[in-house]
């Protein structure tokens, strides 16, 4: 027999999506940049398998790409199964208080990039970088951090070798734990298809509810990089 | 569900689809009781995030609390014959989160936390088990009283209260900006006290009031949706054999949680 509420209408999953804020400062030349490209390259399908296969929200990606100045490679959030890859070329200074600024304008609902984004569901943010900010990013940083959908959103940064400023990248995330360095191609690229992965894994699960909205210490997950996955020597 | 000549009330709880494909239990719970003189609801929504590993158990606590306060109540009002106040909603508040306390340091006792879910609860200070044990059940809570001349509402976290009249669907609780982003308040905020939302609501006019956690309105494109959901199933509720419509939500919950949320999904309603 015809189940009556077979025929409610509006059901939908909802979306969840995962920023991307990468530094293409002229320092990223050659191995960064190659690594970068590579992993993301190659990262895409499998964010895409994990929704096919698993996931519970849709998936979509935003890139944000800063050097003298920033700019999304995305004019809106994007359908992960219906995103292509290109490869980022590098040149000029580290604008990271740009990126910040760029980002902040776009984490609105009525005007921005999270129109279609659940209001129950915090998105993923990942930065990668290899070097000090060469603007004021301080300013920019705050007015982010004021931000809900940045405030409670899952952050990690990854510092590409030696030079990346570590304690600025720690202030973006909120803390220590989800700064994870790497000093060589392979590890960075390992990192990069990680991260990626289980950042999309994280935000589009149903039980990704989490309390602390009282205190505003709301503590969302962390990416947390097995220890095996890095070779650790020193390239860069 | 059981029906009285006057009043009325059912709750459903179904498992996520996302928490049947990863082996977990259901983290939501509710429970749905009515007397000749009262009807009572409780929806109770566990954050289920790594921290809250026994939010499951905690919902389940939190609707035994609700219950067993819930039931003391009505029968104090019925003995002295007395109306209620806001005031002494938000005392019933307060008493059930004392009571959720109790039960789960008596959980705890009997279940003591492990080193390694120690180092879960409290990574970077040493564990407290007053402080950090209680954050390993966190769980929403949602509840509802139809009693003498009023519908009382006690909201602590995220979820939904619509309160239908004959003026049309109402949302009782004022907006907080705090459920948002993904994240919620909850009963196992030491701060719980000052989180708890209520509400009085005269009885003249109103039909009944639904309850749901929020992986029901989650799973909808809007609000109009959403409505469009609780409106149909209010209608079968009053129209079939409870049996027949029991049915139904239980064949349908699953399919609602797969196309939609992927989150565990508990609804209730009391009229009268």
């Amino acid at each position: 027999m015809k189940n009556v509420f077979d025929s409610i209408e509006g059901i939908k999953k909802r979306t969840a999506i995962v920023f991307f804020i990468i530094d293409q400062s002229g320092s990223m030349s050659g191995k960064k940049i190659g690594s970068v490209n590579h992993a993301m390259g190659e990262s895409i399908p499998e964010m895409c398998k994990l929704v096919e296969d698993n996931a519970d929200a849709d998936l979509c990606i935003a890139v944000l790409a800063f050097s003298n100045g920033a700019i999304w490679l995305t004019s809106q959030p994007v359908k992960i199964r219906e995103y292509h890859w290109n490869n980022l070329s590098v040149m000029g200074s580290t604008d990271m208080g740009c990126a910040f600024q760029e980002l902040n304008g776009k984490l609105k609902k009525e005007s921005g990039f999270m129109k279609s984004a659940s209001e129950s569901y915090a998105p993923a943010f990942v930065l990668m970088s290899d070097g000090q900010p060469t603007d004021s990013y301080k300013m920019k940083l705050k007015e982010l951090q004021k931000n809900g959908w940045f405030k409670y959103g899952l952050k990690t940064a990854i510092a590409i070798g030696n030079d990346a400023d570590k304690k600025m990248l720690a202030e973006f995330t909120g803390n220590e734990e989800s700064v994870i360095e790497v000093h060589n191609a392979k590890d960075l690229a390992r990192v990069i298809k990680f991260v990626s992965v289980a950042s999309s894994q994280i935000v589009t699960s149903a039980s990704s509810a989490v309390q602390g909205a009282a205190d505003q210490t709301a503590a969302t997950p962390i990416v947390t990089v097995p220890a095996d996955l890095l070779s650790g020597y020193d390239e860069f | 569900m059981m029906s009285s000549k006057k009043y009325s009330a059912f709750s459903f709880s179904q498992i996520g689809a996302s928490h049947c494909k990863t082996g977990k239990e259901c983290q939501d719970a509710s429970l749905a009781f009515h007397g000749y003189d009262y009807a009572a609801a409780i929806v109770c929504d566990g954050h289920g995030g790594d921290k809250h590993f026994r939010s499951g158990v905690g919902a389940r606590l939190a609707v035994e609390a609700g219950r067993d306060a819930i039931q003391q109540f009505v029968s104090e009002k019925r003995r002295f014959r007395q109306n209620i106040s806001e005031e002494e909603i938000s005392h019933l508040g307060k008493s059930i989160i004392l009571s959720w306390r109790m039960k789960v340091a008596g959980h705890i006792c009997e279940n003591p936390f492990s080193v390694a879910e120690q180092k879960i609860l409290s990574p970077n200070i040493p564990f407290d088990q007053e402080r950090n044990g209680l954050t390993a059940y966190g769980t929403t809570f949602l509840a509802a009283i139809l009693c003498r001349e009023y519908l009382c509402l006690l909201q602590l976290g995220d979820g939904d209260i619509r309160v239908f009249s004959e003026k049309g669907c109402i949302v009782p609780m004022p907006p907080d900006n705090r459920l948002q982003f993904g994240a919620t308040t909850s009963l196992c905020d030491l701060d719980a006290y000052a989180n708890l939302r209520t509400r009085a609501i005269n009885i003249k006019g109103i039909k009944g009031c639904w309850l749901s956690s929020d992986g029901i309105k989650n799973s909808f494109c809007d609000e109009k949706d959403f409505i469009a959901f609780i409106r149909m199933v209010k209608k079968e509720y009053r129209e079939k054999n409870f049996l027949v419509f029991s049915k139904e939500i239980k064949d349908f919950l699953p399919a609602l949680t797969k196309r939609g949320s992927g989150d565990d999904l508990s609804i209730a309603y009391i009229t009268g």
